[in-house]
């Protein structure tokens, strides 16, 4: 959010934001609506990440992590999980306007499990001088990258509540963590099919 | 409350001004960068790496340029994670802006490797749409790890200076060279996941 000053050093005002009211349930308890979510990771037939050492995981960072670990020689891995949604409604905070509405993951169930419905395969091949988006870097030794999803669809006036892909039949999901932790000796790269990191589809690879 | 047709009129006139972010619905005067968001919220992505003491972990803050009209990048700081995180905030040492669209997500050294084209960041002009700020922080303390929120951008537009926040979860955690290696070594990531919270939290997205 920026802030203005009339010269350097800067000073801090507080920006607009819309403040958000819960429509339907509360957070913390399984009010709202639950679906079936699914991640994946899509690696090159060569990535270190097939190694069974990659942990697939649907989750947010609001609420319990969980997944499940690759096979060796995985070269397509995805999980399932179960998400609660829950409805929120700005209150019109900063003159934004009070009826506009979004819905958001409020917290996963923690209960991961290998997805049934594959995510599509990486259609650049590759990464690294692949992909006219641009990639990211994740260097070996445990370097992770996570590209934080769990965020809010907005819906605007004459909303339709839960009016959410949920990914089951268009690859990976767009509104959860995609949480990418690299455990060979050289860097990985993750791409997607927009200039990262706010992309829908992510993808990763050792080229 | 408004009927239907008075709320779709409402949103209208919001999209057609360019404000879909739903942030900037009519706050005080800002300058025209951003940090990254979708559907009007923050996207705080977040990285961890393990180094060795004095090493660079390299980790992208981005920004967005709303108008056509460049910016210049003048400085930048590093936003300690607040709510009590318990770990020390890193050092910054290294900023760069990215040539070619891609960045470290967690990478090591200096420059940043990878086929990864950079520029000093301090007086660089953005134009544009999203540019990807590369920052190196790094920590001395053996079996310590270091955090950071973010970056605070000081920036010129028109002969006026603003700032800007961009959330960039960096966890650099330092371990003895010969440890870095070492699969079975405890994971820096699961440090990142505790501190995305809350950093997420401190960018109002819960």
């Amino acid at each position: 959010m920026a802030t203005r000053s009339a010269s350097p050093p800067t000073t801090t005002t507080k920006g607009a934001r819309p403040q958000w009211t819960q429509t339907t349930g509360s957070v913390g308890h399984l009010h709202g609506r639950v679906g079936v979510v699914n991640v994946g990771i899509s690696n090159t037939a060569s990535s270190g990440y097939a190694e069974s050492t990659l942990t697939a995981q649907a989750s947010n960072s609001i609420g319990t992590d969980s997944g499940y670990t690759s096979g060796p020689g995985e070269t397509l891995l995805y999980a399932d999980g179960h998400m609660y949604y829950q409805q929120y409604e700005s209150n019109g905070a900063d003159r934004c306007p009070p009826w506009l509405f979004k819905t958001q993951v409020d917290h996963a169930a923690g209960d991961s499990f290998p997805g049934t419905i594959p995510p599509s395969a990486n259609p650049y091949l590759g990464c690294h001088g692949f992909d006219p988006n641009g990639y990211a870097t994740v260097s070996g030794n445990q370097g992770s990258f996570t590209s934080d999803r769990a965020q809010a669809y907005t819906e605007g006036a004459g909303f339709t509540f839960f009016a959410l892909s949920l990914g089951a039949t268009t690859g990976f999901t767009s509104d959860i963590h995609h949480d990418y932790e690299n455990n060979t000796g050289g860097n990985e790269y993750v791409c997607g099919n927009a200039p990262m990191p706010d992309v829908p589809i992510l993808y990763s690879g050792s080229v | 409350m408004p009927d239907r047709s008075t709320r779709r009129r409402y949103v209208a006139a919001a999209v057609a001004a360019g404000l879909t972010g739903l942030c900037d619905c009519g706050g005080a005067a800002q300058g025209p960068l951003t940090g990254l968001a979708s559907g009007g919220l923050p996207v705080v992505d977040a990285g961890s790496l393990q180094l060795a003491p004095g090493q660079s972990a390299d980790f992208t803050a981005f920004v967005v340029n709303k108008t056509h009209t460049p910016a210049t990048l003048m400085s930048a700081s590093v936003i300690p994670v607040g709510g009590g995180s318990g770990y020390p905030t890193g050092r910054l040492i290294h900023l760069a802006v990215s040539l070619n669209k891609s960045f470290p997500g967690a990478g090591s050294g200096w420059p940043p490797s990878g086929g990864i084209k950079v520029e000093p960041m301090r007086e660089a002009k953005i134009g544009f749409g999203q540019t990807d700020i590369i920052f190196g922080i790094t920590g001395k303390t053996l079996f310590r790890d270091y955090v950071v929120a973010g970056l605070r951008i000081t920036y010129l537009f028109q002969g006026q200076s603003y700032s800007v926040t961009a959330w960039s979860v960096g966890v650099a955690c330092v371990r003895p060279a010969r440890l870095l290696r070492r699969a079975s070594h405890p994971s820096c990531s699961a440090i990142t996941g505790r501190i995305h919270s809350k950093v997420d939290h401190m960018a109002g997205l819960s």
